[in-house]
């Protein structure tokens, strides 16, 4: 009865939720809306009401969506059977909050406007752990910060900083994930930003650093090095015998044609989602509440995107290219 | 007491024990179900009910055959019956389809229904499909059943 009696509950009530993610419709009419502020009204028809109060101005989506998460994140903790599964998950907002306050303390500067309180760790408790050179920080944390302050002491490049912590991140994401789904959901998106960041590499032209490619792909680093330094005709077929070939070579299709990797991310996107997709065939197990999470970060995305097109007043072909598509 | 008779205890014991596990497993499994769908929306709680109820069958099968099986060794009054050890045997083998069965298929019945209930969640106009799915189940529970009556009508006392 193991499986079954632990993930008949959990399961069952992420389906309910499910149903209230944005479908294509509510999408749409959010890109048909005449400015944001209609915008974010459509949005006021939907979940989103309940954390939306006294938040209509257009500008106000940041807020929003950031108090979205932060209850749907409680709620589905409230009850999953593996709240170790959703601290993964959120610890990658620890990882991110951790960029800010290690770039903005070596600049000098106070960016606590950037921090997320979606964490493991609330923003507060880790400004403190940064006044105390992160000495309380976990353990696993911690080895990820030290590494990435003593390579910007090495380069004295803030950017390094990002490097590092997003490899760190990915390691201990990979490293403590239980779970094969996200497992192979985390390989999947490591191989693809692999492939993404040998494209940037590319076409920069810059020299090809050590700290460029995440752990733990499946993909071989050899084989990125090599597309990276061999002409653009190689750079496809030398994925096309990996899982990634079609995203892959649309993908350069679209750099050819627009210059830009927008549309391959949203590429990555898609392939990703399709991933996750697998999660509705599964009837017990923890599948269904990692990919509701993922799949609402993913809505969140979307309607940002939305939202900051509408109040630059963008077209809405040129917001409807940018979008990938629903969970749902 | 006879032998005898202590064999057919054992064999309506049994009916009522095995099949009545299994509900209670099924109906259970239901029910967690069932509760993280109206805890998202109270308007499951009908749909959800009529799946629950699915898996609860295979006890009140194991019920009956357990019920018949004492009745004719005389424990519901007119006196004890008088039973050779062949055929409390027999009354034994009587009861074991629905017992093991109805375990099995209640059990697997009421993964069925949980998952019913998901479907029924996500999509509330298809109730009538995943009560089919469930009641797919209940075929193989109604065959034991039936063959443990005919084993029990069988048996000459």
């Amino acid at each position: 009865m193991g499986q079954e009696g632990k993930y008949a509950y959990a399961v069952t009530r992420i389906r309910v939720l499910e149903t209230r993610l944005l479908d294509r419709g509510k999408i749409g009419r959010m890109l048909d809306a005449r400015d944001a502020a209609s915008a974010l009204r459509v949005l006021g028809e939907t979940e989103y009401a309940e954390v939306m109060g006294e938040l209509v101005e257009g500008e106000e989506y940041e807020e929003i969506l950031g108090a979205e998460l932060k209850r749907v994140y409680r709620v589905v903790q409230s009850f999953s059977p593996d709240p170790d599964l959703i601290d993964l998950l959120r610890s990658r907002y620890d990882f991110q909050n951790l960029k800010v306050l290690l770039k903005a303390g070596h600049l000098g500067i106070n960016r606590d406007d950037l921090l997320v309180d979606l964490g493991c760790i609330a923003p507060e408790c880790l400004k403190e752990m940064a006044a105390g050179d992160y000495a309380s920080l976990p353990a696993g944390y911690r080895r990820v910060v030290e590494e990435a302050q003593e390579e910007f002491k090495n380069t004295g490049d803030p950017q390094i900083i990002d490097l590092v912590i997003d490899r760190g991140m990915y390691d201990y994401l990979y490293t403590n994930a239980r779970v094969d789904f996200l497992k192979g959901y985390l390989l999947r998106r490591i191989d693809l930003t692999n492939i993404k960041t040998a494209m940037r590499l590319k076409r920069s032209r810059t020299g090809v650093i050590r700290w460029a490619f995440l752990p733990h792909g499946s993909v071989d680093p050899r084989l990125l090095l090599e597309a990276v330094r061999e002409p653009w005709d190689a750079f496809g077929p030398k994925f096309s015998t990996t899982d990634y070939g079609v995203v892959v070579e649309e993908g350069l299709r679209q750099l050819e044609a627009k210059g830009t990797l927008t549309d391959y991310e949203c590429l990555v996107d898609e392939y990703l989602l399709e991933y996750l997709r697998r999660a509705k065939y599964v009837p017990f197990g923890p599948e269904p509440i990692l990919a509701y999470l993922l799949a609402k970060e993913l809505e969140g995305r979307l309607v940002r995107l939305i939202m900051v097109g509408k109040i630059n007043n963008l077209p809405k072909e040129t917001i409807k290219e940018r979008l990938c598509d629903v969970y749902a | 007491m006879e032998m005898g008779l202590v064999l057919g205890l054992l064999g309506a014991g049994l009916a009522v024990l095995l099949a009545g596990t299994g509900s209670a497993i099924g109906v259970g499994l239901t029910g967690q179900a069932a509760s993280g769908a109206v805890s998202e929306d109270p308007d499951m709680f009908a749909k959800s009910l009529i799946l629950q109820i699915i898996p609860g069958t295979q006890g009140i099968y194991g019920f009956l055959i357990g019920f018949l099986t004492i009745q004719r060794l005389g424990f519901l009054g007119g006196g004890l019956a008088s039973i050779s050890v062949e055929t409390g045997l027999s009354l034994l083998m009587a009861c074991l389809p629905i017992g093991l069965v109805g375990l099995t298929s209640a059990i697997a019945q009421g993964k069925v229904a949980a998952t019913g209930v998901s479907l029924v969640a996500k999509r509330p106009e298809e109730l009538a499909k995943a009560m089919i799915f469930a009641v797919m189940v209940e075929f193989y529970a109604i065959l034991a059943f039936l063959v443990s009556f005919l084993m029990l009508q069988g048996v000459t006392i």
